[in-house]
């Protein structure tokens, strides 16, 4: 298991970044990744990183949320000189989202009690008529009681994914009555300064998280 | 701000394949930090009737009262196919019903193929039991019962160990 199987593991009542028309293939070896302009995928034997991180020439989404307590949530603003996870999921995903959120927790968790303060965990709900500010709130503190959870307007939602290349997809009901909705397959790390983004597969495992995020903390490029 | 380097819409579907940065930990029983990870012993099956063995059961604890997920290995010694037609978690959920991934796309499904000398496999990101308005709150250590029902073998009793969140098997 692992990350080997990350391509297409989306999760329950999840469309994982559909509509793909740029796929980042990093294969045994690297190196050879053809990713976005500028993204610069890291090997074994170069990164000080223990998971496979990309590097991308992204700055940090912007954008003004709701957070859970029902207020203003500038993503860059209020989150600027912190480092910062940010991952696009929905809580009422049973599969892949809660095991990504979880191993975020435990990650963070480990730091030392410094780092963890200064750590911005960031859920932005791609289900923003299900995850009202209450339920948000609910399910991230079974991950993390200061893990921050955004909803907003689907706009907001989809141009933040947008802009880190997620494909965040409306929520809609199914034929079958079932509910359809997009969760991102990565976690994006945005270290303390800069314009870069260190993106994780969202099934990165978690003791890998545990390793790596101190080094994000630090700034460190993977 | 920088410029988007792509226009339209534009998605990264990462493929991230063994052999890198040390996280591709493709089999091989996992690295032993993972193994701490895991609540149950799961080298013996769990459970079997007929030519079918039940592997690695397991139920992560799930985040909130309303929804869980469930998955385990079905093995098929035998040479005919079987299905999965129903599964049942009465003491945990009036609802459970079987899912899988089809372009990227969680659909739902009315059963699982066991295919004859072959496995069924339900894991995290592909097949899972997706169970509905939790009764309680499953607990880390515990455990809850499941009854399959194969179409041609009959029922099969499960015990499922519920683990702890982000518990991954070190294989499938």
């Amino acid at each position: 298991m692992g990350v080997l199987d990350a391509r297409g593991r989306g999760a329950g009542r999840c469309v994982v970044a559909g509509l793909a028309t740029l796929v980042l293939t990093a294969v045994a070896g690297c190196g050879s990744s053809a990713g976005p302009p500028g993204s610069v995928p890291t090997s074994a034997g170069e990164s000080p990183y223990q998971a496979h991180v990309v590097r991308l020439p992204f700055a940090k989404p912007a954008g003004v949320f709701t957070d859970t307590n029902g207020k203003p949530f500038d993503l860059k603003k209020d989150t600027a000189g912190h480092p910062t996870l940010l991952y696009f999921g929905y809580a009422h995903c049973p599969d892949v989202c809660p095991l990504t959120m979880a191993s975020l927790g435990a990650a963070v968790k480990k730091l030392p009690e410094q780092q963890r303060e200064d750590f911005r965990v960031v859920f932005i709900t791609t289900d923003p008529r299900r995850d009202t500010p209450k339920r948000l709130r609910a399910w991230l503190d079974a991950f993390g009681k200061d893990f921050i959870g955004l909803t907003g307007s689907w706009h907001t939602i989809a141009r933040a994914a947008k802009r880190v290349h997620v494909a965040a997809v409306k929520p809609k009901p199914t034929k079958s009555g079932d509910y359809q909705v997009t969760h991102g397959a990565q976690v994006f790390g945005f270290p303390p300064a800069g314009n870069q983004t260190y993106m994780f597969s969202a099934e990165t495992p978690v003791q890998d998280f545990e390793h790596d995020l101190p080094l994000l903390a630090k700034g460190v490029r993977p | 701000m920088t410029t988007t380097p792509m226009t339209g819409v534009a998605v990264i579907v990462l493929i991230l394949a063994a052999g890198c940065g040390g996280s591709g930990t493709a089999g091989h029983g996992g690295s032993p930090s993972r193994a701490s990870v895991a609540a149950p012993a799961r080298a013996t099956p769990a459970a079997s009737v007929g030519n079918l063995v039940i592997m690695q059961p397991y139920l992560p604890r799930p985040p909130v009262k309303d929804m869980a997920a469930l998955y385990f290995t079905v093995r098929n010694t035998g040479p005919g196919t079987d299905h999965l037609d129903r599964i049942e978690v009465a003491g945990l959920s009036s609802d459970a019903t079987m899912h899988t991934v089809r372009n990227h796309t969680m659909v739902r499904v009315r059963g699982y193929r066991v295919p004859p000398h072959g496995t069924l496999v339900l894991r995290r990101g592909g097949n899972h039991v997706m169970l509905t308005d939790l009764m309680q709150m499953p607990k880390a250590g515990g455990s809850v019962l499941a009854r399959l029902f194969f179409r041609h073998t009959g029922e099969i009793d499960v015990d499922i160990p519920v683990v702890s969140q982000t518990y991954v098997p070190s294989s499938p």
